[in-house]
């Protein structure tokens, strides 16, 4: 077609051209595009390349050292807590195609380096880290919460949460929970929480004082419901192990079960306790213990 | 020194400045990044406040900077370059007037920018979180101040070097200006002689942690009367004295 | 009025030092219409420049109405319109009147009425609300020459006022030029369109390589030479080199 002079007509030969170039366009920007979304997928995707090496190297953030980090952060260093807060997120959420979080320890110590009293920080830290592998990590950081935000309980209460979960370090826990016990705010049952660790340490004695504290002292009922409940099934448990020393001082053994001290005439009757568990006699030692 | 004089240069800078198009980039991109935080705070497991205050203060602070390294370092070049300073310098207006007057028409400027991207901060804020802590004015205010004071840098450093360097030697002072803290810390730790270098570093260079209030904000720790009274002082004193050198070195200049 | 004095600037480039201006001396009068006349490079502007305090001296000294040549009291005597006159983009004709006014201290009210007349004058009048970044170059000049009146100075200093026009605005300039003298102004300017300055100068200098190597009112140069001026320029700049 030729092109007509005045004015409203077109040039066809220019308008050609341009849809030309947006095809071209639209060819090119789809071409990156797809190429794009397939290397993403192969770098997260494929299998490792490295022999002996668990985790994927493609999707780790690399966060900076903490020292150079503030150096570079203009003084926002809050900011920059933030900026990794949310990279943890986005790594911890986006999952491991190949093993484990490495990086998730790391990543926990610098956002707390540049935000020391970043409380939500630490308490998220110390409940994922031990489920990922990393319960050290977690109490190191319970540590460095302790350190940094000494008024608050959570960070005691949460470390000694680990060590009983993942540890199974109960005296530990126990300590972490007095400590939380004497913080401000900190939920009337710590201290409650802190003689049962106790208890299941085999530390009777200590667990006894602590529920007998916690009893008097307790402005929350149901703390002091339960606390009692406790003293009681410990008197119970003294009681007992009274009784099989005098049976062992009788028959030079220990007796197989509660119910031997009452059929030999040691004690009246079997108390019960208010816990509503039964108690049981180890034959080795004659301790009394908690049947689970 | 006349005041309507400077009032006139001042207006005219100022004027002059809001038509540059990288102005409007900078304080759109800003507002951009401080609406963005919405979005970043909506993933950070309910750290939404903190997200959206730390943010943007600290895009408030980057793009402020930002405007002053390069609009700052070519306030003088440019009017030696397209010849308006034979317009201005041949009229009874003193080298001093015409200096300041620069300095002010873009205080002026940034105090504007900086006011719309602290509305839209506010304005984000109280949307999402229902509360703006006090803390977060002071903080916004002392950006202004900090920007301020690194535009009296970069003005002196103009007056003796092209644009380029005068943009790279502020961005220098700036970070010198916000590690004075390490550095105060190392020069405790190092030999007698070190250290009289370190602590004079420390004080001859501006120290632009005193105007960084925007850590405590995530707190709400508003800054008390006597810190808010050695902030101000501290900028006037040194901003004067930056204006002064650049005035002295500027009056010697012949176009 | 304007009284130059063993006047040498001096100009430092790598390894040399260049004399632009070499111990020169002048002595203006009162009314007077003064051309400085030479070369490119012959350091015209740059002693325009010395006398509007763009410049310092190294050496002599310059003196307006007796007040020293830099100072704000004979900045506020002179009038002063620059090569190539530049003014803010974001400016109209109006506004840079009235901001060079404000640095005048001029009140607002007479300003306003005496830019109104400039702008006639130089026939700028449609052309106010214009922003000069849309300006021609003989739009430019003549907004300039505004400029350089606003603040009815005692001198009007200008540098190649003429350059560049088109031969209509060459025509409205001398005019406006010739227009002034007859109401007693006093103009120092430098050009090297020698046809124009022999027109309208009452006497002119040629200033070649810093110096002045002739100086006297122009119809009595040529008389005496018995040449144009244009031809007395010629012989006298080969004559010195």
């Amino acid at each position: 077609m030729s092109s007509r002079g005045g004015l409203g007509t077109r040039n066809w030969g220019l308008d050609s051209l341009r849809k030309l170039t947006i095809i071209w366009v639209v060819v090119f920007l789809g071409l990156s595009f797809v190429a794009q979304i397939n290397y993403d997928a192969w770098r997260r995707y494929s299998p490792p390349k490295l022999i002996g090496v668990d985790y994927n190297i493609y999707i780790e953030p690399q966060p900076l050292s903490p020292p150079l980090a503030k150096a570079i952060s203009f003084g926002s260093t809050e900011f920059l807590a933030d900026y990794y807060w949310l990279t943890l997120i986005q790594y911890y959420g986006g999952g491991t195609p190949n093993g484990k979080y490495r990086k998730l320890a790391e990543l926990f110590n610098v956002v707390t380096d540049l935000s020391p009293k970043f409380l939500q920080a630490y308490q998220t830290g110390l409940i994922i880290l031990p489920g990922e592998g990393f319960p050290d990590q977690a109490i190191q950081l319970g540590e460095k919460g302790k350190q940094n935000l000494p008024d608050s309980w959570e960070m005691p209460y949460y470390t000694g949460l680990v060590y009983h979960i993942y540890k199974k370090d109960f005296v530990s826990a126990a300590k972490e929970f007095q400590i939380a016990a004497t913080k401000k705010d900190a939920p009337p049952i710590t201290q409650y929480f802190a003689g049962i660790y106790y208890k299941e340490a085999d530390q009777r004695q200590l667990a006894y004082q602590i529920f007998k504290t916690v009893h008097d002292t307790t402005k929350d009922d149901f703390v002091r419901e339960r606390s009692g409940k406790q003293l009681l099934h410990m008197e119970m448990i003294f009681f007992l192990e009274d009784a099989v020393d005098k049976y062992h001082q009788q028959f030079s053994r220990y007796p197989t079960s509660p119910l031997d001290l009452v059929t030999k005439g040691i004690i009246k009757e079997l108390p019960t306790s208010p816990l509503g568990i039964s108690f049981v006699i180890d034959p080795q030692s004659g301790q009394v213990k908690d049947s689970k | 020194m006349r005041p309507k004089v400077l009032w006139a240069i001042t207006l005219n800078t100022f004027r002059e400045t809001l038509r540059d198009k990288l102005l409007y980039s900078l304080v759109g991109f800003a507002v951009l990044v401080i609406a963005a935080s919405l979005l970043a705070g909506s993933v950070s497991l309910g750290q939404d406040a903190r997200v959206i205050q730390d943010f943007s203060l600290t895009a408030m602070l980057v793009f402020l900077l930002i405007i002053t390294y390069f609009i700052g370092t070519q306030l003088v070049f440019k009017e030696v370059e397209r010849k308006t300073i034979y317009l201005v310098l041949s009229k009874p207006v003193s080298r001093e007037t015409f200096y300041l007057g620069k300095f002010l028409g873009l205080c002026l400027t940034i105090l504007v920018a900086g006011l719309i991207m602290a509305t839209m901060f506010v304005a984000v804020l109280a949307i999402k979180t229902h509360q703006v802590p006090v803390a977060a004015y002071f903080a916004v205010g002392a950006v202004i101040l900090e920007a301020w004071l690194l535009t009296a840098v970069s003005l002196l450093f103009s007056s003796f070097t092209s644009p380029l360097s005068s943009a790279i030697y502020t961005f220098g002072v700036t970070l010198i200006g916000h590690g004075s803290a390490t550095i105060w810390l190392l020069s405790q730790k190092a030999s007698p002689v070190v250290r009289g270098i370190l602590e004079g570093v420390y004080y001859v260079f501006p120290n632009l942690e005193k105007f960084n209030l925007r850590n405590d904000v995530v707190f709400n720790l508003a800054p008390d009367i006597t810190q808010v009274v050695w902030i101000l002082l501290y900028f006037v004193g040194y901003t004067a004295f930056l204006l002064i050198l650049g005035m002295s070195a500027f009056r010697k200049d012949e176009f | 009025m304007l009284v130059i004095r063993n006047l040498t600037k001096q100009f430092y480039q790598r390894n040399d030092t260049v004399t632009v201006v070499d111990n020169l001396s002048l002595h203006i009068k009162k009314g007077q219409v003064f051309g400085l006349i030479g070369p490119n490079g012959a350091g015209k502007t740059t002693t325009v420049k010395l006398v509007a305090g763009l410049l310092f001296p190294d050496k002599g000294n310059i003196t307006i109405a007796g007040q020293p040549a830099g100072s704000l009291e004979a900045k506020r005597k002179i009038g002063f319109m620059n090569e190539n006159p530049q003014f803010y983009y974001h400016l109209k004709a109006r506004e840079v009147l009235e901001f060079v006014a404000d640095l005048f201290e001029i009140d607002k009210k007479v300003a306003t009425k005496k830019i109104d007349v400039l702008l006639r004058e130089v026939g700028l009048k449609d052309a106010k609300e214009i922003p000069v970044r849309k300006f021609s170059k003989g739009m430019h000049q003549r907004l300039a020459f505004a400029v350089a009146q606003i603040n009815n100075p005692s001198l009007l200093l200008l540098d190649e006022p003429l350059d560049g026009l088109d031969p209509l605005g060459r025509l409205d300039f001398k005019q406006m030029i010739l227009k002034l003298k007859s109401a007693g102004a006093t103009i120092f300017f430098s050009s090297h369109i020698l046809s124009d300055v022999e027109e309208i100068c009452d006497e002119v200098a040629i200033l070649h390589r810093g110096k002045i190597i002739l100086q006297g009112a122009p119809k009595a140069l040529v008389k005496s030479s018995k040449q144009s001026l244009e031809e007395l320029f010629v012989r006298s700049i080969r004559h010195e080199a």
